[in-house]
């Protein structure tokens, strides 16, 4: 380890691609204030990280060395192409710590749960909604503020379990009493605003980035669904050793209590416990994202895909 | 030879990720294949999708034209003009990144909680009218996105109608009302037809920025329930993995064709001559008094500005100093924090603004000489490299932006360029998305230039090099300066391309504000768009400035020498950055 930390400090940098929402910062501030090595960041939705992932590897460019990322299949099909490194395959002696390897998944060793719940606006809502979501759509019907599920295919893997669970006529009722917005910032915004009740479709950390003071708070319901993000190493990585070291320390201990208190999430060390009790499963992620059961939802929700 | 050989380089470079994109989606394992179209006509509601398009972009293109035409008029032709005010202004517009600009109107015109909403209500409260909790103005509807497009439409129209006009001899529209034709009439018989080539380009533009936009209905579309054609693309290309190129292809040739047969019908237009010319004969200028009407004009022309720019840029300001969106303002808990902690606290930010102002000046620079003198070749040959050259200049205004970029992530990213995370990607791409423009604006400021000019000058022994630059390019100026600051203003808040070009290397301010707008608050986002506006805007200023005064030096030690008097001509009495 000992020189690992001096190959990777020799290195000097390390280049982060991140699809979180609020991990950056933090991750990058801890690990440089530990090892004094300068962590680049570079910010892209799930989707559009995937794509330039993708397209800067088919290209033959290696410019990023770690990639933090929802675990979808991308994952898998890029260790297949070479684009990855398999975790488990590092020899390093105390690479692993303490984490427990049962949440390393081939490229990919897990790093947050985000359970989806509801936001609401504090002026507007003054008990925090605690009734099941088939209630909160009659209650609040036209008061909804929906984030639209074109932005990542987890906002997708969720209405798939909402259908699942409540059946398709939740997604139209849903879609009849809601107001689709623009996206996470700016929909959390007209929350803020008052421009709806509640809103769905949304995490913790997209809460916290409301704005200092505003008047928005989340709820966690006691079963949703919880889509899991992860960290990977690039193969053929510019950084390699910068990067083993990144990974390592976010898989340690104090890594995993920043990550875990910066995003307000569960991490496989810290706050698994305030998952909630029952995790749902989608059945879509599980048959691989199927394009027509994705349409299909869209449509539910009067979108086209 | 030099003007062909440059033109052959840019259509090299225009060609080059071209083919390596449209290569792969037309042709599988060396075989013809058409799975481009098929593909793209099984997308969900292809039909709605196509024909919302074209109902957005032709009812705001129409208006557009109508408005953007009529204010060049009064800016032109009548007294209502108010020196800079009036001449550059309605290009601030354009300085506002088109995300912040259409995150400013969701802001603005959300029904229930919109600025101006919450405004009109309490002004109608106040006489007893009372209007409900939503409205009156909705911008999650069709007339509220044609608005938005409209609104970002009118500078391309102004900045070229007002060009041709400034070329037009009004002795013209003078004998028109001599004959007894009243103002309206003139402007509708005598004035637009003598605009057709400029109003021809500005269409080109028009229909080149509206098919290509993607931040106003990636924001207000989903609202409104409705998508268009460049948010579809950059779905299947950007948002989906793996990436969907052969459906995007084929929903880019309705692009292709849309602006192909735009761009033949404008070519025709000025090869016929039947438009404005800036001959060797002195054109006079008669400024129509508009009497009680001339502060009216004035303002409107002045109400554009503070419609499309000011408002916006004000929710944006209140937001920023908020640090979020709340209706009600309370002015006592406003705060620069967002500034900080957007612009000074961030080495990145600081670096891509930097980064972000140093490609606008080189793309700018380089694409307005470029495309000058790729303009005049064209016109004077006739041979059909000249057209090949022409067209492939065109050719990145009929694709999505993101189509291109990820061609040049195949065709530069890696061996042998390997130019990722180089600035020098990014000013290719950049250079390359913007040519169109100022092709298009080169074009019509080439073909206002009588040929009687050119040929006095070679009679009197100039080269083609020379007469270029002595004869063609000082007439020229006055157009290609309002093109060098349309393609300053959208390549230093270049958004789409740089989504995949730039890296933490090569950040530049259009990545980072998508970047903030997704991940962080919208009040971090709107102070680096409001940060990039202000410094855009300065520069904008600074350089007309610089070129008033060259220009004024030039003109007058033109005039004293006699060189224009040999060439038979004059230059425009009209200091070249009059149309700013």
């Amino acid at each position: 380890m000992t020189s690992l930390v001096a190959k990777a400090k020799q290195e000097g940098s390390v280049t982060f691609y991140d699809a979180s929402s609020n991990i950056d910062t933090s991750t990058a501030a801890g690990f440089q204030k530990k090892y004094g090595i300068k962590v680049n960041v570079e910010k892209l939705d799930q989707a559009g990280l995937e794509q330039r992932f993708a397209a800067e590897k088919s290209s033959g460019t290696n410019s990023d060395d770690v990639y933090f990322n929802a675990i979808d299949g991308f994952a898998q099909s890029a260790l297949k192409n070479g684009w990855l490194i398999n975790i488990t395959s590092i020899k390093i002696p105390g690479f692993l710590g303490s984490y427990p390897a049962s949440d390393i998944t081939g490229p990919v060793a897990l790093m947050q749960e985000r359970p989806f719940g509801i936001a609401y606006n504090t002026k507007l809502v003054k008990t925090p909604p605690s009734a099941s979501l088939q209630q909160l759509v009659q209650q609040y019907k036209g008061k909804i503020l929906l984030n639209n599920p074109t932005d990542g295919d987890i906002y997708v893997a969720y209405l798939d379990t909402l259908a699942a669970r409540y059946g398709s006529k939740f997604l139209t009722d849903l879609a009849k009493g809601s107001k689709l917005t623009s996206g996470g910032a700016a929909g959390m915004q007209q929350l803020v605003a008052g421009e709806g009740s509640i809103m769905l479709l949304v995490n913790k950390s997209l809460v916290a980035g409301a704005g200092t003071g505003a008047p928005v708070a989340y709820v966690q319901p006691a079963d949703t669904y919880a889509p899991a993000f992860g960290v990977s190493i690039a193969a053929a990585a510019p950084h390699p050793a910068a990067a083993c070291l990144l990974v390592s320390w976010m898989m340690s201990p104090a890594g995993q209590a920043t990550i875990s208190s910066a995003s307000e999430v569960a991490s496989p060390i810290y706050q698994a416990n305030q998952l909630p009790q029952e995790l749902w499963k989608s059945s879509w992620e599980a048959e691989g994202q199927p394009q027509a059961r994705k349409e299909q939802l869209l449509k539910l929700l009067n979108i086209a895909g | 030879m030099g003007a062909c050989t440059l033109g052959l380089l840019l259509a090299a470079l225009v060609l080059y990720p071209f083919l390596r994109v449209v290569g792969g989606a037309f042709f599988s394992h060396g075989r013809l294949t058409v799975t481009a179209f098929t593909s793209a006509a099984h997308q969900p509601d292809v039909g709605g999708v196509i024909g919302g398009t074209f109902v957005i972009v032709g009812i705001s293109s129409v208006l557009a034209l109508v408005v953007g035409t009529f204010m060049a008029w009064l800016n032109e032709r009548t007294d209502a003009r108010w020196g800079v005010s009036t001449d550059a202004l309605p290009l601030v517009p354009l300085m506002l990144p088109s995300i912040a600009g259409a995150i400013g109107w969701l802001l603005l015109l959300t029904p229930g909680v919109g600025y101006i909403n919450a405004f009109l209500r309490a002004i109608a409260g106040a006489i007893g009218v009372h209007l409900g909790m939503g409205g009156p103005l909705n911008i999650d509807s069709w007339w509220g996105v044609i608005f938005v497009y409209m609104l970002y439409g009118i500078p391309y129209v102004f900045v070229i109608a007002s060009a041709g006009m400034r070329n037009l001899d009004s002795t013209l529209e003078e004998q028109s009302r001599v004959c007894g034709a009243g103002l309206i009439r003139t402007l509708c018989r005598v004035t637009v037809p003598a605009l057709r080539s400029s109003l021809a380009g500005a269409t080109v533009l028009l229909l080149w920025f509206s098919l290509s936009l993607y931040s106003v209905p990636a924001i207000l579309g989903p609202q409104a329930r409705i998508q268009v054609l460049s948010v579809v693309i950059v779905n299947l290309i950007h948002f989906s993995y793996p990436s969907q190129t052969s459906p995007a292809i084929g929903l880019s040739m309705i692009t292709i064709a849309v602006i192909g047969v735009a761009w033949l019908l404008m070519r025709r237009q000025i090869r016929s001559g039947m438009s404005a010319m800036l001959s060797g004969k002195s054109n006079m200028r008669i400024r129509i008094e508009l009497g009680l009407w001339k502060w009216p004009a004035r303002l409107m022309l002045l109400g554009y500005v503070f419609v499309a720019a000011v408002l916006p840029f004000i929710a944006l300001l209140l937001v920023a100093l908020t640090g979020f969106w709340n209706p009600h303002v309370d002015f006592g808990s406003l705060s620069l924090a967002p500034f900080r902690t957007a612009i000074w606290d961030d080495f990145a930010t600081r670096q891509a603004l930097l980064n972000s102002l140093e490609l606008g000046l080189m793309v700018a620079t380089v694409g307005m000489v470029a495309t000058a003198l790729v303009a005049e070749y064209v016109r004077r040959s006739r041979s059909r490299l000249s057209v090949l050259i022409d067209g492939a200049v065109k050719l990145p205004a009929t694709l999505s932006s993101v189509v291109l970029s990820i061609g040049f992530v195949l065709a530069f990213s890696g061996s042998p360029f390997e130019l990722h995370g180089s600035l020098l990607i990014l000013f290719l791409a950049y250079l390359i998305l913007y040519l169109p423009q100022g092709s298009v604006v080169s074009d019509t400021a080439a073909s206002q230039i009588g040929k009687e000019l050119v040929e006095a000058s070679h009679v009197s022994g100039a080269g083609a090099a020379r007469t270029f630059f002595r004869i063609n390019l000082p007439l020229m100026l006055p157009g290609l300066i309002a093109g060098w600051a349309l393609l300053f203003v959208h390549a230093t808040g270049e958004i789409n391309a740089s989504v995949l070009l730039s890296t933490p290397t090569n950040n530049v301010v259009g990545a980072q504000i998508l970047q903030l707008s997704q991940f962080s608050s919208i009040a971090t986002m709107a102070s680096l768009a409001l940060a990039l506006t202000i410094v855009s805007a300065t520069a904008v200023i600074m350089f007309f400035g610089i070129s008033n005064i060259v220009s004024r030096r030039g003109n007058r030690a033109k005039q004293r020498s006699g060189t224009l008097t040999r060439a038979g001509g004059r230059l425009p009495d009209r200091p070249a950055n009059r149309l700013l």
